[in-house]
C-alpha cells in the first residue's frame, strides 16, 4: 500500500484526530512561541489535504474514508480555519496574554479538529458528541477573552446554555431514535425502523435530534445568542466560532435530514420537509432583518450566515439534486462571504474586543484593499450576480418553485432585498463616512490577514464567474443524501 | 418484585419529557443566569440518563454514555465558572441588569 493510499484510507482520522491531539497537547502543555507556528500548519496541512481529497474523490478514484460530503464540507471548513490560524500569528498576539495564547490557539484546534469530525461522522452519537466538544471548546475561547472585554464572559456563558440546551435535545432524540432502529448508523437507520412512522418514539426523536442540531448551528430562534457569542469572542478566533463551528452542525443537520426523507412513512418525511423549509424561512427572514439592525460587524457577519443556512434548508427542503446542490453550495458561498466580514472587521478594528459599525467608517481611504473585500463580500451576500451566492440563491428558487413552494421563493426574494440594505449600509460606511476621532486612527493592515481575506474574495468571484468545479463537487455531496445507504429496496 | 432497572426503563418517556419541558422551560423562561444553567443542567441529566437506560442492552455504548456524562458535566463547570466572572464583572447575574449593563459599554465603545 502507498503512502498516499494509507492518507486516503484513514483521511477520517487524519482530519479528525490531527488538529483535535494537537489541540489537546496545545492546552495542556502550551508551547509558548512556536503555538502560533504549530497552529496555521496543522490547518493548513488539514485544508490541503481537504481539498486534495475531493479533487481525488472528484476524479472518481477509488472511494475513501470520507464521503463526498464530508469530503466537501471539510474541504471549505479546513480552508476557513487555516486563514483563520494564519490571521491569528498577527492577532493572537494582540487578543490574548502570552500566558493564555497557546492554551486559546489549543481551544481553537480542538474546535477546528471536533467540528470536522462531526462534518465526517455518520454516527449519530458520535456526531453529537463531536459538535458539543467544538461548542464547549468555543465557549471557553470565548471566555479566555474576558480578560480584556468583561461582556466576553456573558457570551461564553450564553453559549454553554446553548450547548448544553442543544446537547440535551439531540441527546435524548439519539436515545429515542436508537430505541426504534436498534442503531445509530445515520445511513442504515430509516432502513432499521421496521414499523412505517417508525414505531413510538422514533418521529420524535428524530424530531428532537433536528432542533438540537438546529441549535447547535445557530439556526432562529437561538441565532442571536450565537451571534454574540461570535461578537465578543477575540478577533483570532472569531472565524472559527461564527463559521467553522456553525457549518459543521449545519452539515450534520443536513446529512441528518437526508435520512429522514428515507424514513419508510411519506408523511413523516413530508413533515421533516415542511418542518426544514418552515425553520429555514424564519431563519432566513430574521437573521437577514436582524443584520441591519446589526451594530457590530461580526454581529452583522454572523445574522448574514444565519440567513444563508435559512436559504439552504429552504432549498434542502424543497428537494430534488437541485434543492440539496443549492444547500450545499448556499452554505459554502455563505462560509466565504461571512469570512471576508469577519476578517475585514478584525483588520478594522486593532485592539477591540468587538467590531463596532462605526470600525468601518472611511476604511474605503485608509485600507482600500480591506474595504474591497468586504464590498465584495456584502455583494455576496446580496446574491448579486456574478458572485457564488447568486448561483446557490437561483438553484433555491427553482427548487422552491419546482415543488410549488411560492412562498418559499418569495421569502428569499425578500430576503436579498433585506441583504441589498446592509450591503449598502456597508458601502456607505466604508467610501461615504469619516471615522470617529473617538475610535482613533485604524491600525495598519496586517499581512497575516491577507490570506483569509484573498481566499473569501476569489471564492466569491471565481466560483461566481465559473462554477463548474464547486457545482461538480457539491452535484457529488448531494448524492450521498439523494441515494443514502442501506435504504430498504 | 419489580426489577427498578426494568421500572425506571419502563418509565423513561415522561421522565425524560419532565426533564426536558422543565429543564429547558426553567431556563428559557427564567432571568436568572443560576437557573438558566440548573435548568439545562436538569435537561441533560434527563436526556443523559435516558440515553444510558435506552442504550443499556448495548455495552458498547456504555463509553458514548459516559463520555456524554463528562460532557455534561464539563458544560456545567464551565458555565459555573463562567458565571462567577459574570458576577465579578457586572456585579450581579440578572439578564435584565446585565444586558442594560451591556448596552452601556457598546455606547461608550462606540464613543457615544
Amino acid at each position: 500500500m502507498s503512502a498516499l493510499e494509507f492518507l486516503w484510507r484513514h483521511a477520517d482520522a487524519f482530519l479528525l484526530y490531527g488538529p483535535l491531539f494537537g489541540g489537546v497537547l496545545l492546552t495542556v502543555a502550551p508551547a509558548g512561541r512556536i503555538a502560533n507556528a504549530l497552529a496555521a500548519f496543522l490547518s493548513f496541512a488539514a485544508a490541503i489535504f481537504a481539498v486534495a481529497l475531493v479533487v481525488h474523490l472528484l476524479s472518481g478514484a477509488a472511494p475513501a474514508a470520507v464521503d463526498p460530503l464530508g469530503a466537501g464540507a471539510v474541504a471549505v471548513g479546513a480552508v476557513v480555519a487555516s486563514a483563520s490560524f494564519f490571521a491569528a500569528l498577527s492577532t493572537a498576539p494582540q487578543d490574548y496574554a502570552r500566558r493564555i495564547r497557546a492554551i486559546a490557539l489549543g481551544l481553537g484546534l480542538v474546535l477546528t479538529g471536533a467540528a470536522f469530525g462531526a462534518m465526517l461522522e455518520r454516527d449519530l452519537l458520535r456526531m453529537v458528541l463531536l459538535l458539543q466538544t467544538a461548542a464547549l471548546a468555543g465557549a471557553a475561547l470565548t471566555g479566555l477573552a474576558v480578560e480584556r472585554d468583561r461582556r466576553a464572559a456573558l457570551a461564553a456563558f450564553g453559549a454553554v446554555i446553548v450547548s448544553l440546551g442543544a446537547g440535551a435535545l439531540a441527546m435524548a432524540g439519539v436515545a429515542l431514535l436508537y430505541a426504534a432502529a436498534g442503531t445509530l448508523d445515520i445511513s442504515s437507520i430509516a432502513a432499521r425502523i421496521a414499523v412505517p412512522g417508525g414505531g413510538p418514539g422514533a418521529w420524535l426523536g428524530a424530531a428532537l435530534l433536528f432542533a438540537g442540531l438546529a441549535g447547535f448551528a445557530g439556526l432562529a430562534p437561538l441565532h442571536g445568542v450565537v451571534a454574540a457569542n461570535a461578537a465578543r469572542t477575540a478577533r483570532a478566533s472569531a472565524p472559527l466560532i461564527a463559521i467553522v463551528l456553525r457549518l459543521a452542525a449545519f452539515i450534520a443537520l443536513v446529512r441528518f435530514y437526508g435520512a429522514t426523507q428515507a424514513f419508510a412513512a411519506a408523511d413523516l418525511a413530508q413533515a421533516f420537509a415542511y418542518g426544514a423549509a418552515a425553520l429555514g424561512a424564519v431563519s432566513l427572514l430574521v437573521g437577514g432583518l436582524q443584520a441591519i439592525g446589526a451594530s457590530d460587524a461580526r454581529r452583522l457577519a454572523s445574522h448574514a450566515l444565519t440567513a444563508q443556512f435559512g436559504c439552504a434548508l429552504i432549498g434542502l427542503a424543497a428537494g430534488g439534486d437541485d434543492g440539496a446542490i443549492a444547500a450545499l453550495f448556499v452554505a459554502a458561498a455563505g462560509a466565504m462571504t461571512a469570512l471576508a466580514l469577519v476578517v475585514g472587521a478584525a483588520a478594522a478594528h486593532g485592539g477591540g474586543a468587538s467590531a463596532p459599525m462605526a470600525t468601518l467608517d472611511g476604511l474605503g481611504r485608509s485600507h482600500p484593499f480591506v474595504a474591497a473585500a468586504i464590498t465584495i463580500a456584502a455583494l455576496g451576500m446580496t446574491g448579486a450576480p456574478l458572485t457564488a451566492s447568486f448561483l446557490g440563491k437561483w438553484l433555491s428558487i427553482e427548487a422552491a418553485l419546482g415543488r410549488g413552494w411560492y412562498w418559499a421563493a418569495a421569502v428569499i426574494v425578500a430576503s436579498s432585498f433585506a441583504a441589498v440594505f446592509v450591503a449598502g449600509q456597508i458601502v456607505e460606511r466604508l467610501y461615504f463616512r469619516d471615522r470617529a476621532p473617538a475610535l482613533g486612527v485604524a491600525p495598519r493592515a496586517a499581512y497575516a490577514l491577507a490570506p483569509a481575506l484573498l481566499v473569501a474574495v476569489l471564492a466569491t468571484i471565481v466560483f461566481g464567474w465559473n462554477a463548474t468545479a464547486p457545482l461538480d463537487a457539491a452535484r457529488m455531496a448531494a448524492s450521498v443524501l439523494t441515494a443514502p445507504e442501506g435504504v430498504a429496496p | 418484585m419489580m426489577d427498578l432497572a426494568d421500572l425506571t426503563a419502563r418509565a423513561y418517556a415522561p421522565f425524560l419529557a419532565f426533564a426536558l419541558v422543565m429543564g429547558l422551560g426553567i431556563a428559557a423562561l427564567s432571568r436568572d443566569l443560576v437557573k438558566r444553567l440548573l435548568g439545562v443542567g436538569f435537561a441533560s441529566i434527563g436526556a443523559v440518563a435516558c440515553f444510558a437506560m435506552l442504550t443499556r442492552s448495548d455495552p458498547a455504548l456504555a463509553v458514548g454514555a459516559t463520555a456524554a456524562v463528562l460532557f455534561m458535566l464539563g458544560g456545567v463547570a464551565l458555565g459555573l465558572a463562567l458565571l462567577v466572572r459574570v458576577r465579578e464583572g457586572f456585579g450581579g447575574v440578572d439578564a435584565g441588569g446585565l444586558r442594560l449593563a451591556e448596552d452601556a459599554d457598546d455606547r461608550m465603545e462606540r464613543g457615544e
